[in-house]
């Protein structure tokens, strides 16, 4: 029995998963529990992860350092066959689903009709419209992740409407006995998915979901009525053409409102709304349905098609996917230590705000104790790198020993600090979407990061909504004072800061080796910036927070001249 | 108007995606057969997307090899990405291998 205990973001799992991960050999296995349709406390492996660190775990495990290491197609059939009581006749269907998960989190790509793939990524603004497919199969994700902003994205109404058709009918089958079949669980898997990729488009800054002030045409078609004509027509039941109809339609009208010239797409892996939109002038954005693969390894890190990077699945990040396509999903580091994820099922409960956070229930069972244990939500941030040291600590303890470990940093650079003291010189509240413009921060990770930087230091106040702190306007005021002894003074207040400049004055001296190349880059320059320090650059960074009375200062300089004169050496 | 050729997708990387692998003699085979193989000076049919499908067999048998290695990308927080750039490219192959094997004429160049 999985003991739920506590709900959590998948960040707030990365350092006892990390440890776990550090304790068995840097691999797990993926496994994922559907309560209602498969056999009791029958999990379904979807693999191996192994782990690729080369020494820090939490990074490994947050930046997607892994492969995915699929069974064989024998294999994986068992498995599944041995979750479903009765030999499911729409396995197939099931097996596909979860390829198209896999091409929702962006480990696989679609594979797009050739033609229209030529023509990514759009150089001027196109507006793509998706069908259900798109939506549940992964392609629009794709579209989010590399064709925008160039691309506008629009969700007909009826999308939505099929989606919450699929959800009911699996929460029917749920409720009535004896209807637990594979069919219900692709039901399942393809609803919830369906909805987990609406609310996630939704809440993606960087992604412009369009809604004109124009309902969706035909709309009204399924709306409730009492009108014999109607249900004679059987107009009430949503058909698969005049669901197709109504998503082409939207595209249709779209194509009619929007300004001349300004391409509308139709998104779609069914090949009958591709021919019927072609044949009407509109054209398909086309890719092909995915296929259930197998014996693969799937790479966390992979190549951005249309530039020259490279981007990651987080491991976390699979896990609360799966755990929300089939009810609970785990990663099982032995036959008594595991991390398991609940989005239905057993005594959880749903409210709006989770969805909001990303929040499921997890549990932490480990083998010391046979007891589940949480991780508990981080109550100090901390910067990367200070867990470092911490890989061995029992997960019983995830907090660990208090450590020292001056090599952790916030990667927050003087710029960055300069246009922070900015923005809150004239901004009470932190709005993350204004913060990251004037920042120039186009990830969440980037707000987040200055967010923890903030919190750390005692720069935000407590309460609903976030703000600046008294010490945060004080180390503002004492800033356009051009006071640096004082600011600095403030801004120590942020521990990690405090500990590098704290080892630069027992140092004198610090060299790029004796720290992290962020820390040396960041935490040096805003040393650098309020006077504690000065980067040289044959010697490194050298203490420079006294800051002697004038006389003293000539003293101690004719002292260093009258030591160099005849020798032949300079000071720097 | 006939058009010779046409380039329909370009991808560059940064990356060496060479990297991973330890073994010199496997790293030039690979490398003889990726650049050589489908240099812009060999006709449309020596390019050929069957024989890239080849390329695909052989690359995967090295990705098993490759091991993991820092990048040159960092993250916005300035971490540095590791990866296995052989399978980051073998994986990205074989996508575009998905998506333009059935293009008829369609054929590779590697620079």
């Amino acid at each position: 029995m999985i003991g739920i205990k506590r709900l959590a973001r998948p960040g707030d799992l990365v350092k006892g998963v990390a440890e776990l991960f550090a304790r068995h050999g840097s691999v797990a296995t993926l496994e994922v529990f559907e309560d209602v349709c498969f056999s009791a406390d029958t999990w379904v492996s979807l693999g191996a992860i192994r782990l690729q660190p080369e020494e820090n775990f939490e990074q490994a495990v947050s930046l997607g350092f892994y492969v995915w290491e699929e069974p064989d197609q024998p294999t994986a059939e068992a498995e599944w066959n041995k979750a479903f009581a009765k030999q499911p006749s729409s396995l197939g269907r099931v097996l596909d689903a979860v390829e198209s998960t896999k091409h929702r989190l962006g480990l696989l790509s679609p594979l797009w009709d050739a033609q229209r793939f030529s023509e990514f990524p759009f150089s001027r603004p196109v507006t793509i419209v998706s069908d259900t497919t798109g939506v549940q199969q992964g392609a629009l994700d794709f579209v989010a992740r590399f064709l925008t902003p160039a691309a506008r994205l629009k969700i007909p109404a009826i999308v939505q409407m099929e989606i919450l058709n699929r959800a009911d009918n699996y929460f029917k089958a749920r409720r009535r006995p004896g209807q637990r079949s594979a069919a219900t669980a692709l039901d399942h898997i393809l609803s919830q998915g369906g909805q987990r990729t609406l609310l996630r488009l939704e809440h993606d800054r960087n992604v412009e979901v369009e809604r004109g002030h124009l309902v969706d045409p035909l709309r009204g078609i399924v709306a409730p009525s009492s009108d014999p004509e109607d249900k004679n027509l059987g107009l009430q039941d949503i058909q698969r053409s005049f669901a197709d109809r109504l998503i082409f339609e939207t595209a249709r009208q779209h194509r009619f409102d929007a300004n001349h010239g300004h391409p509308t797409y139709l998104l779609t892996s069914d090949q009958g709304l591709a021919r019927m939109s072609m044949a009407e002038g509109l054209p398909a954005l086309f890719f092909q349905s995915p296929k259930a693969g197998f014996a693969r390894t799937l790479s966390g890190v992979r190549a951005r098609p249309f530039d020259r990077g490279l981007f990651s699945i987080p491991l976390l990040s699979v896990l609360w996917e799966f755990a929300v396509c089939f009810g609970m999903a785990r990663l099982r580091f032995s036959e008594s230590e595991c991390v398991t994820v609940c989005a239905l099922g057993g005594e959880t409960s749903w409210q709006p705000f989770h969805c909001q956070d990303d929040l499921l229930w997890v549990s932490i069972q480990t083998d010391s104790t046979g007891n589940s244990v949480v991780a508990p939500l981080p109550l100090d941030p901390e910067p990367a790198g200070l867990s470092e040291n911490r890989a061995s600590t029992p997960i019983s303890d995830p907090r660990g020993p208090a450590t020292k470990n001056t090599q952790g940093s916030y990667a927050i650079d003087p710029i960055k600090f300069v246009k922070i003291l900015e923005y809150f010189r004239s901004n009470e509240h932190l709005h993350e979407e204004a913060l990251g413009t004037s920042l120039g921060l186009q990830s969440r990770g980037g707000i987040d990061e200055v967010k923890r930087f903030l919190k750390s230091g005692g720069f935000l106040a407590d309460g609903l909504k976030l703000s600046r702190s008294q010490l945060l306007v004080d180390l503002i005021e004492a800033a356009d004072r051009l006071n640096l002894e004082l600011a600095a003074t403030h801004l120590r207040k942020c521990p990690s800061f405090n500990d590098f400049v704290g080892d630069l004055e027992r140092r004198r001296v610090l060299r790029p080796e004796d720290v992290t190349l962020r820390a040396y880059r960041c935490y040096g320059g805003l040393a650098e910036l309020f006077g504690l320090g000065l980067r040289i650059q044959e010697s490194g960074l050298i203490w420079a927070g006294r800051n002697p009375l004038p006389s003293d200062f000539a003293k101690a300089a004719l002292r260093v001249y009258r030591v160099l004169s005849g020798t032949g050496k300079t000071l720097f | 108007m006939l058009n010779l050729q046409e380039q329909v997708y370009q991808w560059e990387t940064v990356e060496d995606i060479w990297a991973g692998l330890k073994d010199a003699r496997l790293t030039g085979a690979l490398r003889e057969q990726l650049f050589n193989g489908f240099s812009p000076d060999k006709s449309p049919n020596e390019r050929s997307f069957e024989k890239f499908d080849m390329l695909l067999q052989t690359l995967k048998k090295a990705a098993v090899e490759s091991s993991w290695t820092d990048c040159v990308q960092v993250d916005e927080a300035e971490n540095v990405f590791r990866a296995n750039n052989l399978l980051v490219l073998l994986g990205h192959f074989e996508w575009v291998y998905s998506i333009f094997a059935t293009l008829p004429g369609a054929s590779v160049v590697v620079r």
